[in-house]
């Protein structure tokens, strides 16, 4: 089981190596509004979590999340459940 | 001067009457099948008889629900087994399956409903076959377009036991229902018989290499299977070939680029084809530690096409992959559209990439070609069977060298849009289909150039959108690509005037407006009228993420030109809540079991 600071390395990671943001990323940021995530860069990055975490990300339940934070927290808590 | 008429080799002889016998076919054949990668790698397969057995046993079911030959059963579903049985299950249910987009992981659902539900009722979808993780998404769009055998199961569908069952495909037949990713129109259904998909994959197997025990041909392919490239270029080709293909979903290529060459090498590949973004990603983000042991001396056709091809691009991708044995001869531009049911023409081996570099504004202003700064890539010349003709307004070919619509004749060629008499009318006339695309003929080839829907009319002279659009490239503060160019006329104007509207980064400061001004004027000679900045995701696009200009306009002129709605939890719930009352609504329509 992963921890919510732990998804959040990896964000900052995929956003660094595989999105190309230089920006230093928070918790707070929104991930369309602040990191400016298009379709492509919000597939790259699901993709990238779930390999990493060994979770699927279902459209369904991530739809509710919002911003960095939300994200780390629902895969944190999606590892909890394997 | 020579007119700008070209003509492709003979058609080959049809290989198969239908979809249904080419399965056959490669089901008896005892050639490799299908095999499908996940993203840590781990490989599942599936021959070419196991597809057909699954199929038949999905369409037993389908037809004891009371599917009947020629209704169009819609599917959205990833790329896996289950989309193989929904398709082909379809087909042998003599039924016409019409492939949709999947939801975007993380992405806009209310949206995806909306376009969903528009395809299903568009295309007279009678039935719609998912899988448990994604059908749960698809209520809302069902409970819209209101399919008369619901939402189903395909797994569901395969286990039910209704017996195989493989009706006859009729070569004139509707075979396939694609939607077109035109940017400049709303999606339209593409119907196409088998003969139609037939001539397409026997034209392209024209321009394969021959297996042979020495030189075994291997297709890889990463692109969706709801769209001709992936669909046709892909995967019914390798059936028709019949031979070997590999499978990854747009998703893990996305996620991690480097698998798809790695799937090359690991296959001993020796085609794949995507369009030009994937060559500049491939590019930019794998690294060399992801290529140990990598091998590409085999791939001998790296087709390029889907969209506006960047030389640039494929000079980086050649040059980054060629340590690892990648051949720049390989990269292939083509050209083609989902009307034309995939291919019209493409560019034989040889590197570097022939291009032309042409003053855009000439280009635009005058349709000459003139040279300048703005480097085209030639994509070819027609298919076996396919012919192309630059035409100018009044419909007469032009001379080589002039900017003309593109107009392309063949057998593969759609029928119609499905149930749209007028929309066919306006793009089939004769059998020739005018692409609604700009070009010209230089050298016996074609150089695609822009778009002939989405012109800008200024002071008398026709100018391509790209060309102001192309202006704000490097511009800091505008997002790269996001971006339109468009015609339009202010109230008490004396006629037509540029407009830009322009995504913003978080680079924008507040005197980007009077930057892109500048960037325009400078680069084009054109002064906008208006610049409108917007909210990142506010442009809207097609599926395949080509942006709609005229719709943009639509939205612009009618105040609807809004940032995208952000998906909170409360949202989310709500739209759950309707799903699910939808789904109870639908009854005795069960729900898919899961």
């Amino acid at each position: 089981m992963a921890t919510e600071a732990q998804v959040l390395d990896a964000i900052r990671a995929i956003a660094r190596s595989e999105l190309e943001l230089e920006r230093p990323i928070v918790p707070e940021d929104d991930l369309l509004g602040d990191l400016l995530l298009d379709s492509l860069g919000l597939t790259v990055l699901a993709v990238g979590l779930e390999n990493r975490f060994r979770v699927k990300l279902s459209e369904e339940d991530a739809s509710g999340v919002q911003t960095v934070g939300d994200l780390a927290r629902h895969v944190a808590s999606r590892t909890g459940e394997a | 001067m020579r007119a700008a008429r070209l003509h492709g080799a003979p058609q080959p002889r049809p290989r198969h009457s239908s979809l249904n016998e080419a399965l056959e076919r490669a089901a008896v054949s005892g050639r490799p099948g299908l095999t499908f990668v996940a993203a840590d790698e781990t490989e599942t397969s599936l021959g070419w008889d196991a597809v057909r057995e699954r199929a038949a046993a999905v369409a037993g079911a389908l037809v004891s629900l009371g599917v009947r030959p020629g209704e169009r059963v819609a599917l959205v579903l990833p790329t896996g087994p289950d989309f193989m049985d929904a398709f082909f299950g379809t087909l042998l249910a003599g039924a016409v399956p019409v492939p949709l987009y999947p939801p975007v992981r993380l992405g806009r659902l209310p949206e995806y409903h909306l376009a969903t539900a528009r395809m299903l009722r568009l295309s007279g979808a009678v039935a719609l076959l998912s899988d448990g993780r994604v059908g749960r998404l698809l209520g809302e769009a069902v409970r819209r377009a209101g399919p008369r055998l619901g939402l189903r199961n395909v797994a569901g569908l395969r286990e039910a036991g209704a017996g195989p069952v493989a009706r006859e495909g009729d070569p004139g037949a509707l075979a396939v229902v694609q939607f077109s990713s035109g940017s400049t129109v709303d999606p339209k259904p593409v119907a196409l018989s088998h003969r139609a998909v037939l001539a397409q994959t026997d034209a392209l197997r024209a321009l394969m290499p021959d297996d042979t025990p020495d030189d075994p041909q291997l297709g890889v392919s990463w692109l969706p299977l709801y769209h001709d490239m992936g669909l046709i270029g892909c995967l019914l080709s390798a059936l028709t070939y019949p031979g070997p293909l590999v499978l990854l979903g747009p998703e893990v290529f996305l996620g991690r680029p480097a698998l798809w060459l790695r799937a090359l090498s690991r296959h001993r590949g020796t085609m794949s084809v995507a369009p030009s973004f994937a060559y500049a990603v491939c590019a930019r983000r794998v690294k060399d530690a992801e290529m140990e042991g990598v091998d590409l001396s085999r791939w001998r056709l790296a087709l390029n096409g889907a969209e506006q091809i960047s030389a640039e691009a494929a000079r980086r991708f050649s040059e980054r992959f060629s340590r690892w044995g990648f051949r720049p001869a390989a990269l292939m531009p083509v050209y083609g559209l989902a009307e034309a049911a995939l291919c019209v023409t493409f560019s034989p081996p040889r590197a570097p990439l022939r291009s032309v570099a042409l003053d855009p504004v000439e280009l635009a202003r005058a349709g000459r070609v003139r040279p300048g700064g703005r480097v085209l890539a030639s994509v070819g010349m027609p298919m076996p069977g396919v012919s192309v003709e630059i035409r100018d307004e009044s419909g007469t070919v032009v001379g080589e060298g002039v900017v003309g619509r593109i107009f392309a004749h063949g057998p593969s060629v759609m029928d119609e849009y499905l149930g749209q008499p007028e929309a066919t009318r306006a793009v089939l006339d004769g059998g020739w289909l005018d692409t609604g695309d700009l070009g010209f003929v230089q050298d016996g080839e074609l150089v695609v150039c822009g778009r002939a829907k989405d012109v800008v009319v200024l002071r008398g002279a026709n100018h391509a959108p790209q060309e102001f659009e192309d202006a704000l490239d490097g511009v800091p503060g505008v997002r790269l690509g996001c971006a339109v160019a468009l015609g339009f006329v202010p109230p008490g104007g004396d006629g037509e005037e540029l407009l830009l509207l322009a995504e913003t980064t978080a680079e924008a400061g507040s005197d980007l407006a009077d930057r892109i001004r500048a960037a325009v004027a400078e680069r084009t000679g054109m002064r906008p009228h208006t610049v409108q900045l917007l909210s990142p995701g506010t442009l809207p696009r097609t599926s395949s993420g080509k942006l709609r200009r005229s719709e943009a306009l639509r939205r612009w002129t009618t105040g609807t030109l809004h940032p995208p709605a952000r998906m909170t939890a409360v949202r989310m719930v709500c739209e759950m809540l309707r799903s699910a009352i939808a789904l109870v609504r639908a009854r005795p329509q069960p729900e898919p079991e899961t």
